[in-house]
């Protein structure tokens, strides 16, 4: 007997739920707000990573100037 | 005798002794103007061909400089050339060597930082503290 991923997912995805909250009257919501929580959290992430990214820049930056002035007194 | 006979006679035996001194001298200084004109010559002699090796040395020389010269032509050619290819591979590596150091810190933070808050979040804790970045 073969079993269909969709329904193995979705079977997860409801006992996932009734883990969290027994009433289904308030999975939407639960969806809801994790999905919330999801997206600030990624957004937030992002903008951290890209913070990261430009001060990493900034060091390259700074590490290259200081490799290539002590080139120049070779 | 006169003092007058006596007056010229002095006056010729002193014109004499003069002409005999002065021939000597023109006799003596003829020699040395045989041995003048002989000395010239032999410095002549020896000095033409001396300067002749001289201006071929010179010469020799000169195009020994010239070749220096393309030599150190060439060499300072080669030398922008060099330059100029370590400044073009210095460029041509330098922008992607940055981007990917970028890149790669920019996804190792927002990972980092992203865990951090759905660990946090998990735990229903106040909001997570602020994660200090290596970077």
């Amino acid at each position: 007997m073969r079993v269909r991923t969709p329904v193995i997912a979705v079977a997860a995805s409801v006992a996932w739920l009734a883990s969290r909250e027994r009433n289904p009257v308030r999975w939407p919501a639960l969806v809801r707000t994790d999905l919330r929580r999801l997206t600030a959290d990624a957004r937030e992430a992002l903008v951290d990573g890209a913070r990261a990214g430009v001060r990493a820049e900034q060091a390259f930056d700074d590490d290259l100037a200081e490799a290539r002035s002590r080139a120049r007194t070779w | 005798m006169s003092w007058s006979d006596v007056a010229s006679l002095a006056l010729a035996i002193f014109l004499v002794l003069v002409g005999a001194g002065l021939f000597y001298l023109f006799l003596r200084l003829g020699g040395l103007f045989g041995q003048l004109d002989n000395s010239v010559e032999e410095i002549t002699d020896e000095t033409v061909p001396i300067l002749t090796r001289v201006q071929v040395t010179v010469d020799e020389v000169n195009a020994q400089l010239g070749h220096v010269d393309e030599i150190m032509t060439t060499a300072v050619s080669a030398t922008k050339s060099a330059e100029q290819a370590a400044s073009t591979v210095s460029k041509a590596i330098t922008a992607p060597a940055r981007a990917l150091s970028g890149i790669t810190a920019s996804a190792s933070e927002a990972l980092r930082s992203f865990r951090a808050r759905r660990a946090s979040g998990a735990d229903d804790a106040p909001p997570p503290p602020r994660h200090e970045s290596p970077y």
